[in-house]
C-alpha cells in the first residue's frame, strides 16, 4: 500500500473540513494510506516571508522533517502550502549553507531535516494514478466544468517542472469521471486570493476574482473545479460578497469523491457558502443513470 | 646547464604585489643559474634585447621568463632565444601575473608564491632538450560546408586567391536562408538581388567544385592534409540531362500538394520540384519521402514526371554515391535554425493561423512567394492591424535561449517598413523589450520607421489569445505606460530568433570542433581569434558560430577565407614539436592510447606491433602519456624527468 504523510493546511482542516474529509474518503477508495502528524500551519509565502524569510525556511523545514523521520513524501492539497513546502524543500537543497542554519534552528527543538522527504501536490498523485480512478469510478458525472489551476502548483516553472502556459492535467482527470473541461477566458490568471492579495488589497482581490467569474459565467459550466484550499475559499466567499454568482464550486478531491459514489455529506457539500442543491440533484441523477 | 632567469615587473601588474628584487635574489642563490636580472618590461625590445646580450655574453643556453601567461608571450621569447642562435625550446616560463600577483592581495604571501613558481621553471629548464621543429606539406584546395551566404562568400574569396573550393550544400540548391528574404535592413536592398549574382558566380567559378544536395560524411587527417568523404544524395534526375524546363513539377501528380520549405510551408510545390526559380544548380530534385513512385512503387499507369521529361533526365534508380577528396583546410559555415516558437505555447503559434513567424512574414514579401509579394492572407483579406512580437526564443532563459539573436529587432522594423509600404492605412504595432539598433544606419532606419507611423511599445507579450468572434487578441504590459494592454490583430508576428542548426552538433564531433554552452560553434578566442576554432585549419564562418546580420556573416566569411587563403598560400605548415612520443621499445601494443586520444593523432603499426602518433595531429594535451600502463609514451615538452624536478623545487619550499 502506497502511504504519504498528510498536510491538509489551515484552510482544508479548519474553514473547509469537507476538503479534508474528501481527501481521506477519495484516497482511501484508491487505496493510499495517509498518515497525520502535529504539523503546523505551512506558513504562507505572502505573509511570513515577506517579513522574515528564515523563520519562515524553519518552521516549513520543521514540517517536512516531521514525515522525514518515517521516510514520507508529503502530500498537499492546496496549491498554497505546495508552493511554500515545495519552495522550502527546492531552497534548502540547491542551498548548503540555508540548510544548515536552518538545521541550526531545528536543532534548538531537537528536530532535524536533511532534504529528502518532499512534497508533493495530490493532483501529481493522482496523475499517476489514471487507471484506479478509471476503475474505481461507480458515477459518470457528466458535468460541464471549469477547471482552476492553482498558481503556485505551476509557477515558478524553474522550481515545480510543470508548465504553466499549456497544463492539462486538470482538464484529464476530470475527464476520467465523465466530465467536460470547457475553455474560458484567461483560465490561468490568479484568483486573487494568494500572494497577500486578499487581506492586503482586498478590493482589488474581488476585482480580480470578479473578473475570473464573469468569464466563468459566460461559458454556463455546472461546477468550478479547483485543487487548492485557498482558492476554493475565495471562489466561495466572493461570490457571496459580490452577490451576483451562484456557481457552485467543488475541490477536485470532492468531485471525485462524489464519482466514487460517496455521501454528499461526508463530502462536505454542504459546508460551502455557495448552494450545491443543484449540482446534488444531477449526480442522483447521473447516479440513476450510471444505475 | 646555465640558465639565465628574468623577472618582469609588468608595470606594477607583478610588481605591487611581488617583491621582484627579492626574488631575484633567492634565485640567484639557485644551482645553474648563471644570472638572475629583472626588469620592467621584459616583452618590451630592450628586454628581449637584454635577454639576447647575455646569451652570448654568459654562454647561456636555456632560458626562464618570470612574466605573464606563456599564452602570451611564449612566442615571443621564442624569436628572441632564435635571433641569439638558441634553439627556441630551451625556454620556460613562469606564470606570476596571473596565477600570482593579480590572484593575490598580500605581498609576503605572494612573493613566497612568485619565488616557488620560479624556482620550479629553474629546475625544469635545466632538464630541457633541444627540440626541432617540422615542416608538412599543404594541399592546396579548401572544403567550405554550407552553401549560405557564408559558405558562398568563403568560398568566392578562396578561389579567387586561385584555390581549389569544394563547396557542399545540403539543400538542393545554395543560397541559405538569405535567399528567403525579401529586403535587407536598414538599405532595402533587394536579397535576391545581391545574393543570385553571388550564387551565379559560384556555379561559374572554374576553381568551385559545387557539390549541391551532399552532406559530409566523415573527415579524417589534419591541417594541410584533411580526408573528406562526401555523400551525394541521389536527386533521382540526371544533372547532365534536366534542363530545368519545369514540365515534371506541373504534370506530377502531387502538384501544388506539399508544402514548400522554401515557402515555410505556405506555399505548395510537387513531389518533384526545384526549391525556387533562381536556385544554383537549377535542377530539379525528386523528394524521396513524397514521391508516388519512390514510395509505393507505383504512381498512376506510369510517372508522369517521366511520360512528359523530352529530356530523359529521370533516373528513379539513381542511387547516392560517395565522393572523396583532400583538402588543407575547411571552413563551417552551416547556418542556424529559426525558433520552433511551439516552444512558446502562450503565444498560440501552431494553433492560430494568422500568428506566423519572421521567416514566414519574409515570403509574404518576396516576389518569388506564395502571393508573388502582395500583402494577402490565404482568405483574401488584407491585414489592417498588424502586431510584431520581438524576443521570441530570445533573451529567454525558459527556452534555454539566454543569448540575443541580434537580428530580429531589425528585421521586424524591416517588415513594419514593408507592412506600411504595401498598406498604408495599416496599424502596425511592434512590442519590444529592447531595441538593439547596433548597426552602421540601424538606429536611423529605426528612426525612419517609427516616422513612418509604426508604434513601437516597450513590452513583452504575456499572451495570444482568440475571442469569441474569432478575433485575435495579443494582450502585453506596456512597461513604460505602466499599463495592461488587450490589441486586436489581423496578423501577429513573432519575431523568432536564431538558434543553432540540429545536425551542427554531429558535424562538429566529425570536425573535432567544440560548442558553446549555447550550442553554437566555439572560436578559439572569443576577442582575438574569432573565426579560427580550437583545431588548426578549420575556421568559422556566419551563424554557425554564433547570430549575425548579413554584413557580420560576409565580413566573418572574407576573414575565414583569409586564414584559410594564408594556409594554402605557405603551402606548408610548421608543426611544433609538443607532441608526444612513443618508445617503440617499450609500448605493448595495447591500444589504450589510441582510445583515449581526443584527436585521433594515434595509429597502430601492425607491423611493428607498437603504436604511432601522428605529429601534426597530437595536441600534448598527455592523456595518453598519463594512460599508457608501460610508460612507453612522453611528452617532448613535459619529460617525466622535467616535471619531477619541477614538482620537487616547488615540495622544497
Amino acid at each position: 500500500m502506497t502511504e504519504y504523510a498528510f498536510f491538509p493546511g489551515c484552510i482544508g482542516k479548519n474553514v473547509y473540513p469537507g476538503i479534508e474529509k474528501a481527501t481521506r474518503l477519495v484516497f482511501g477508495t484508491l487505496d493510499v494510506d495517509l498518515k497525520d502528524y502535529p504539523y503546523s500551519c505551512c506558513p504562507p509565502p505572502g505573509v511570513v516571508a515577506c517579513y522574515d524569510k528564515e523563520s519562515w525556511y524553519t518552521i516549513g523545514a520543521r514540517n517536512l522533517a516531521l514525515s522525514e523521520a518515517e521516510d514520507l513524501d508529503i502530500m498537499t492539497i492546496c496549491a498554497g502550502c505546495y508552493g511554500t513546502l515545495h519552495n522550502v524543500w527546492h531552497e534548502l537543497t540547491h542551498n548548503r549553507k540555508l540548510l544548515e542554519k536552518v538545521n541550526e534552528n531545528l536543532d534548538t527543538i531537537g528536530m532535524h531535516y536533511s532534504g529528502k522527504s518532499r512534497p508533493i501536490h495530490f493532483v501529481d498523485i493522482l496523475d499517476g494514478m489514471r487507471k484506479e480512478i478509471s476503475e474505481k469510478k461507480e458515477i459518470d458525472l457528466g458535468f460541464d466544468v471549469a477547471v482552476h489551476y492553482g498558481c503556485h502548483y505551476l509557477k515558478p516553472s524553474s522550481v515545480t517542472g510543470e508548465n504553466p502556459e499549456s497544463p492539462s492535467v486538470l482538464d484529464d482527470i476530470v475527464g476520467l469521471v465523465g466530465c467536460r473541461s470547457i475553455e474560458f477566458k484567461d483560465r490561468l490568471t490568479c484568483c486573487g486570493a494568494g500572494g497577500g492579495v486578499m487581506s492586503g488589497e482586498p478590493d482589488l482581490s474581488l476585482r480580480m476574482i470578479e473578473t475570473k467569474l464573469k468569464n466563468i459565467q459566460e461559458r454556463n459550466v455546472d461546477a468550478i473545479i479547483n485543487i487548492c484550499s485557498f482558492c476554493h475559499m475565495q471562489f466561495d466567499q466572493s461570490q457571496k460578497k459580490l452577490k451576483r454568482f451562484e456557481i457552485p464550486i467543488l475541490h477536485l478531491n470532492q468531485l471525485l469523491g462524489l464519482a466514487f459514489g460517496h455521501k454528499q455529506k461526508h463530502l462536505g457539500l454542504h459546508m460551502n457558502l455557495v448552494s450545491n442543491r443543484d449540482l446534488v440533484k444531477k449526480v442522483k441523477m447521473a447516479r440513476r443513470v450510471s444505475a | 646547464m646555465r640558465v639565465g632567469v628574468y623577472v618582469c615587473h609588468c608595470g606594477i601588474n607583478i610588481a605591487k604585489t611581488v617583491d621582484v628584487e627579492r626574488v631575484v635574489k633567492e634565485i640567484s642563490k639557485m644551482p645553474n643559474v648563471v644570472i638572475c636580472r629583472d626588469y620592467h618590461y621584459m616583452c618590451s625590445d630592450p628586454g628581449q634585447e637584454l635577454i639576447k646580450k647575455d646569451i652570448n655574453r654568459y654562454g647561456l643556453n636555456s632560458i626562464v621568463i618570470a612574466a605573464c601567461s606563456p599564452r602570451m608571450h611564449f612566442k615571443t621569447f621564442q624569436e628572441a632565444l632564435k635571433s641569439a642562435k638558441l634553439n627556441p625550446y630551451m625556454l620556460e616560463m613562469a606564470n606570476i601575473r596571473e596565477q600570482c600577483s593579480w590572484v593575490h592581495d598580500d605581498v609576503e604571501e605572494a612573493t613566497k608564491k612568485a619565488i616557488a613558481l620560479v624556482k620550479s621553471a629553474v629546475a625544469k629548464a635545466a632538464q630541457l632538450e633541444p627540440l626541432v621543429e617540422n615542416d608538412s606539406p599543404v594541399v592546396p584546395a579548401a572544403l567550405v560546408i554550407g552553401g549560405g551566404i557564408a559558405g558562398i562568400q568563403s568560398a568566392l574569396d578562396i578561389a579567387n586567391a586561385g584555390f581549389k573550393v569544394y563547396l557542399v550544400e545540403r539543400e538542393p540548391s545554395i543560397g541559405g536562408h538569405m535567399a528567403q528574404f525579401d529586403k535587407t535592413f536598414p538599405t532595402l536592398d533587394c536579397a535576391a538581388c545581391i545574393l543570385t549574382p553571388k550564387m551565379v558566380d559560384v556555379s561559374r567559378h572554374r576553381k568551385i567544385e559545387l557539390l549541391a544536395y551532399s552532406e559530409v560524411d566523415d573527415v579524417t587527417g589534419f591541417i594541410g592534409n584533411f580526408h573528406v568523404k562526401v555523400r551525394r544524395k541521389p536527386r533521382y534526375v540526371d544533372e547532365e540531362r534536366c534542363v530545368a524546363c519545369g514540365d515534371c513539377a506541373t504534370e506530377c501528380r502531387l502538384f501544388n500538394r506539399i508544402d514548400s520549405e522554401f515557402d515555410e510551408g505556405l506555399g505548395k510545390r510537387a513531389a518533384i520540384y526545384v526549391p525556387f526559380p533562381q536556385a544554383v544548380p537549377l535542377k530539379y530534385t525528386i523528394d524521396p519521402e513524397r514521391c508516388l513512385f519512390l514510395t509505393r512503387g507505383k504512381c498512376g499507369d506510369s510517372p508522369k514526371c517521366v511520360d512528359v521529361c523530352d529530356a530523359n533526365a529521370i533516373e528513379f534508380d539513381q542511387e547516392g554515391r560517395t565522393v572523396e577528396f583532400d583538402v588543407g583546410t575547411i571552413v563551417v559555415a552551416t547556418g542556424y535554425d529559426s525558433f520552433d516558437a511551439t516552444k512558446k505555447p502562450e503565444l498560440m503559434y501552431d494553433k492560430l493561423p494568422n500568428v506566423i513567424n519572421g521567416l514566414q512574414y519574409e515570403r509574404f514579401f518576396a516576389p518569388n512567394g506564395p502571393t508573388g509579394g502582395e500583402l494577402v492572407m490565404p482568405d483574401g483579406t488584407v491585414p489592417k492591424k498588424v502586431v510584431f512580437v520581438s524576443c521570441v526564443g530570445s533573451r529567454d532563459k525558459k527556452v534555454g535561449n539566454p543569448y540575443c539573436s541580434r537580428i530580429c529587432c531589425m528585421y521586424s522594423t524591416k517588415q513594419a517598413h514593408l507592412t506600411k509600404e504595401r498598406v498604408p492605412d495599416a496599424d502596425v504595432t511592434v512590442f519590444y523589450c529592447d531595441v538593439r539598433a547596433f548597426g552602421k544606419g540601424y538606429e536611423e532606419f529605426y528612426e525612419r520607421v517609427q516616422e513612418e507611423g509604426v508604434k513601437y511599445r516597450r513590452g513583452l507579450v504575456s499572451e495570444i489569445y482568440r475571442d469569441d468572434d474569432g478575433k485575435v487578441h495579443v494582450r502585453a504590459e506596456d512597461t513604460l505606460l505602466g499599463e495592461p494592454i488587450d490589441l486586436e490583430a489581423d496578423l501577429v508576428v513573432l519575431a523568432t530568433g536564431i538558434v543553432p542548426k540540429a545536425t551542427t552538433r554531429s558535424l562538429a564531433q566529425k570536425l573535432h570542433i567544440s560548442h558553446s554552452p549555447d550550442g553554437f560553434l566555439l572560436e578559439a578566442h572569443p576577442k582575438l581569434r574569432p573565426v579560427d576554432t580550437v583545431t588548426d585549419g578549420i575556421f568559422l564562418a556566419g551563424c554557425a558560430q554564433g547570430p549575425k546580420d548579413i554584413p557580420d556573416t560576409v565580413a566573418q566569411a572574407g576573414a575565414a577565407a583569409a586564414h584559410a587563403i594564408d594556409i594554402l598560400a605557405k603551402g606548408k605548415i610548421t608543426i611544433e614539436p609538443y607532441n608526444a612520443v612513443v618508445n617503440p621499445d617499450l609500448c605493448g601494443g595495447c591500444r589504450i592510447c589510441e582510445m583515449l586520444c581526443p584527436f585521433d593523432a594515434h595509429h597502430y603499426n601492425e607491423a611493428k606491433g607498437v603504436m604511432e602518433i601522428n605529429d601534426t595531429l597530437c595536441k600534448g594535451c598527455g592523456v595518453c602519456g598519463a594512460g599508457c600502463p608501460a610508460g612507453a609514451i612522453t611528452l617532448n615538452l613535459f619529460r617525466n624527468k622535467q616535471i619531477i624536478c619541477q614538482i620537487g623545487a616547488i615540495l622544497d619550499e
